[in-house]
């Protein structure tokens, strides 16, 4: 009997190892990059897990230059006061894309979990096949569309429509959610008198609120963070159009451009994470909520 | 006589006649109507009126009580079985009577027909008589009129105009009275339109009523016949449904004609309820109003309206931009043929042939060998990349779950940071902590002496196994996330009889823990493997698909996957090659598709859709 406690306790301290190495880890990384951005000594500091001098200088460097609107008559240096006009932008279109591409998820995924129509095994299928190829090979039309059709070339509003209106295919995950709520509910609130749209609204949607929340957040973190389209449809000549990932993306790849940007992208990397990761934090029970109850029915 | 009397004579006189026509006319609508009346009674039963009038109310909804209709016909003929039977059978022996009794109603039906034709001949015989007599009296008035003028002239006598004066005043007051009697007769058109519209109409009554009187009856087509009328007039059958109808009950029902009859009818009243509640929402005796429609669209087809926009959406800028992107691969849609200012064309498979079997020497001979170990190293990634965050990730959520261990909140927090930062971020750091002259690539060189050479052409290997590696720092949280619902889910009661039967931990794992979350991730897995053949980030932002394909006219790379393969070609601007980037777009989304329809067909649990609810 000994024996076997002891080896349960064995079992517990190895995974405790095991667990406290993983978060090292996990956390190494993004600790790195914080205290990146506060390096005072530009590029060597990525020879170094610590820097050797500090400053507030990258963060401030960020916003140096601004004033409040990029104005095409002033020459700027490299791409001095630009993020914050960026940060704006990614704003933006993060928030349309939430608002829209939520109420298309959410209300495809109730349309298909509650209602039997004609045509919903084929739309089933067809969304599956299409979510076989990859997804941007749209994006040479899309791309043609945009300028020719819409006059939006360059612009982040075209990457609103684009995030946003191919939403409603990616209902799986909350249709598996909807799927474990009682039809019975629904029969219920019919026999009292409420419409199929007040059913949705008033009784499905606060029932399934960690799946509303999983759904927002990944609809604000998919734009939040999205690099191929962006930069693809607005373009590199559109500075003032970029979104962060794109500008971020630059500051670390551009030759030219990496010695002196180096810890600016470590400071704006940890501002564009802060949002996300707060907003993490704070719905996190709901998320994994979301991803235990809606994922497991794939 | 005064002016006002006078006039009051024929105000009376004209009055009276207006009353008497009102009255006329209002006994003939009278009539009318209880003529149409009758004529609804007789030739229609209730349903038919009901269809009739909803068919000219409703245009095309009418096939909702046209089949109803049908349905009662139907359900009122087998209900009705047992009579008609019974009819048919004492209608057995009679047919000879019958005959006879109709050989004399008929000979009746011809005296009457004749005494009838005598009748209108004699009316309209007297209607002419009686004209041919005015006219003659008129003719004899004007010669004697004309004898008396030759007369008077003759005479010669003084007072002759005089007499000629009266003799014409005479003549004028007695015609006048009859030339008015003759005017009054019907015209002799009417007359002869009259006579003959009389004598056609006596003769197909006797026509028609003479039909009806068969005196070639046998017995069975006497029985027929009863069974037939009775039909039509106790249950106001159409002839054409009657006949039906008893061709059905003599000839296909046979002797358990009665039973038969019970379990049809059974049958047809499940078939129009079936009918009335399938069509329930469509037909409820009237369409819909037009506000009903739109209320309809937030009720009902709720669906409709919560699907239009997101239907809309995939069309238009998924599903349409795609089919011509694939229609792309089909071109010479690249470098030189850009419209609006150059021309591109279909070029048939010459996109497939430049991939698969290019000429010797053209800029795409080095694509068979390029394409070939990338979509090696594709497959190999996709592999590893999916098994290794699936194992591993469910290894770490079952020590997360586990009873004993503490801190359950803060392991699985540690994990979602890792989700909540953007990827790039994330991916970015690493690959500057890895790039030469990064942290760990100095640790590495401290460590072993030499450089790690991470995405160079001097470390492929150790390259390719760090992307996995990397991977499985990024994507272990999600598996963690996902799995852990179906975790607790495992029923307990296995683990509690596996232990009495002295299972270890190990064996628990590999025989009860694994098989029940692949059976209930199947879906899960196959979606991570597309996901990985697709996964672009973390190739782009690690090496970018570095190091380079030695010799590759294009900018392939040793670590690039097909789809980082394929955004090169499209975003290279000096030298884009659409028409190649969609023929290899076919290409990942046939490997997709195969790789999905096998996994499909292994996994139970994508098929059984409605079980879970």
């Amino acid at each position: 009997m000994k024996s076997l406690k002891a080896r349960r306790i064995l079992s517990d301290v190895i995974i405790y190892v095991i667990l406290g190495v993983m978060t090292i880890i996990w956390l190494a990384p993004i600790l790195w990059l914080v205290l990146q951005s506060f390096a005072g000594e530009g590029v060597a500091a990525r020879a170094k897990w610590v820097p050797s001098t500090w400053t507030w200088n990258n963060y401030s460097a960020l916003f140096s230059n601004f004033t409040g609107y990029y104005d095409p008559t002033v020459t700027y240096h490299g791409y001095d006061g630009l993020f914050f006009t960026w940060f704006m932008n990614t704003l933006i279109v993060a928030v349309c894309t939430t608002i829209i591409s939520t109420i298309f998820v959410l209300g495809t995924a109730y349309a298909l979990s509650r209602f039997r129509f004609s045509s919903r095994g084929l739309f089933m299928k067809i969304n599956l096949i299409i979510g076989m190829f990859p997804g941007f090979l749209g994006l040479i039309i899309m791309y043609w569309v945009m300028s020719e059709i819409f006059h939006l070339q360059g612009s982040y509003w075209a990457l609103v429509i684009i995030y946003s209106a191919g939403a409603g295919g990616g209902y799986y995950i909350s249709k598996g959610f909807f799927d474990t709520i009682s039809k019975s509910i629904d029969e219920a609130a019919m026999i009292d008198g409420a419409t199929r749209s007040q059913i949705f609204w008033q009784i499905i949607l606060p029932l399934a609120k960690p799946i509303v929340i999983y759904t927002v957040l990944c609809s604000f973190m998919a734009p939040w963070g999205e690099y191929i389209t962006s930069s693809y449809i607005i373009g590199l000549n559109n500075v003032k159009n970029w979104t962060v990932a794109i500008g971020l993306y630059k500051f670390i790849t551009d030759i030219n451009l990496v010695n002196s940007y180096y810890t600016q992208f470590a400071a704006g990397s940890v501002i564009v994470a802060i949002p996300v990761v707060t907003l993490f934090f704070c719905l996190q029970k709901y998320y994994v909520s979301g991803v235990t109850g809606g994922a497991v029915k794939g | 006589l005064s002016e006002a009397e006078k006039f009051q004579v024929k105000y009376d006189k004209y009055r009276n006649k207006v009353t008497m026509r009102i009255a006329d006319l209002e006994q003939a609508l009278k009539n009318a109507k209880h003529k149409l009346n009758e004529v609804n009674k007789t030739y229609a039963n209730f349903v038919e009126i009901q269809s009739k009038r909803n068919s000219d109310k409703y245009g095309k909804f009418n096939i909702y009580y046209k089949t109803i209709a049908e349905f009662d016909k139907q359900l009122l003929f087998y209900n009705h079985v047992e009579e008609f039977l019974k009819i048919h059978k004492d209608a057995n022996g009679g047919a000879d009577k019958a005959n006879e009794a109709n050989r004399l109603k008929a000979r009746e039906l011809k005296e009457i027909f004749d005494k009838k034709n005598e009748a209108t001949e004699e009316k309209f015989a007297g209607i002419r008589a009686k004209r041919t007599d005015l006219e003659g009296q008129i003719a004899q008035m004007k010669s004697d009129y004309n004898a008396k003028v030759e007369n008077i002239r003759a005479s010669g006598a003084s007072d002759m105009d005089a007499q000629l004066v009266e003799a014409k005043n005479e003549l004028v007051a007695n015609s006048t009275r009859l030339v008015n009697a003759l005017n009054d007769l019907p015209s002799k058109k009417m007359v002869k339109a009259l006579y003959k519209e009389e004598k056609n109409e006596s003769k197909h009554a006797f026509n028609r009523d003479r039909k009806y009187l068969k005196t070639n009856y046998t017995e069975e087509t006497y029985a027929k016949q009863q069974v037939i009328d009775h039909m039509m007039l106790e249950y106001k059958f159409e002839y054409s449904d009657a006949r039906y109808f008893t061709e059905i009950l003599l000839n296909e029902m046979g002797d358990l004609a009665i039973e038969q009859a019970k379990l049809k009818v059974n049958q047809i009243e499940n078939e129009k309820k079936e009918y009335e509640l399938k069509h329930s929402d469509k037909f409820v005796g009237k369409p819909k109003s037009f506000r009903e429609q739109i209320k309809s669209l937030f009720d009902e087809k709720f669906h409709i309206t919560i699907l239009a926009l997101p239907v809309l959406g995939i069309v238009l800028m998924t599903i349409l931009p795609l089919i011509f992107s694939i229609l792309i691969a089909f071109t010479n849609y690249s470098k030189g043929h850009i419209p609006p200012t150059q021309i591109f064309n279909w070029v048939g498979l010459e996109n497939f042939i430049n991939v698969f079997n290019p000429a010797e020497g053209s800029m795409y001979s080095f694509l068979p060998e390029a394409l070939g170990s990338t979509l090696l190293w594709t497959l190999i990634w996709a592999v590893c990349a999916t098994f290794t965050n699936y194992i591993l990730g469910i290894v770490v959520a079952l020590m997360i779950n586990k009873q004993s261990i503490k801190l359950k909140k803060l392991w699985r927090t540690v994990f979602v940071m890792t989700i909540a930062i953007p990827q790039f971020i994330s991916l970015l750091t690493i690959y500057n902590l890895l790039k030469p002259s990064g942290v760990i690539d100095q640790l590495w060189l401290q460590m072993t002496g030499n450089r790690l050479g991470f995405a160079t052409n001097g470390n492929v290997t150790g390259t390719k196994l760090i992307i996995i590696l990397v991977n499985i720092w990024i994507g272990i949280p999600y598996t963690i996330l996902s799995t852990t619902g179906i975790l607790l889910n495992i029923p307990k009661d296995l683990y509690e009889s596996s232990t009495v039967d002295g299972a270890g931990t190990f064996k628990q794992f590999t025989k009860i823990t694994m098989p029940y979350i692949l059976f209930v991730t199947g879906p899960y897995l196959l979606t991570q493997f597309v996901g990985n053949i697709n996964n672009f980030n973390v190739i782009y932002f690690l090496t970018g698909g570095e190091p380079k394909l030695v010799g590759s006219a294009l900018n392939v790379g040793q670590t690039d996957l097909l789809i980082t393969f394929l955004y090169k070609l499209i975003t290279d601007g000096s030298n884009p090659q659409y028409g190649i980037a969609s023929t290899l777009g076919i290409l990942i989304f046939a490997i997709c598709a195969f790789f999905s329809i096998v996994m499909y067909n292994k996994t139970g649990s994508i098929k059984e859709e409605d079980t879970f609810q």
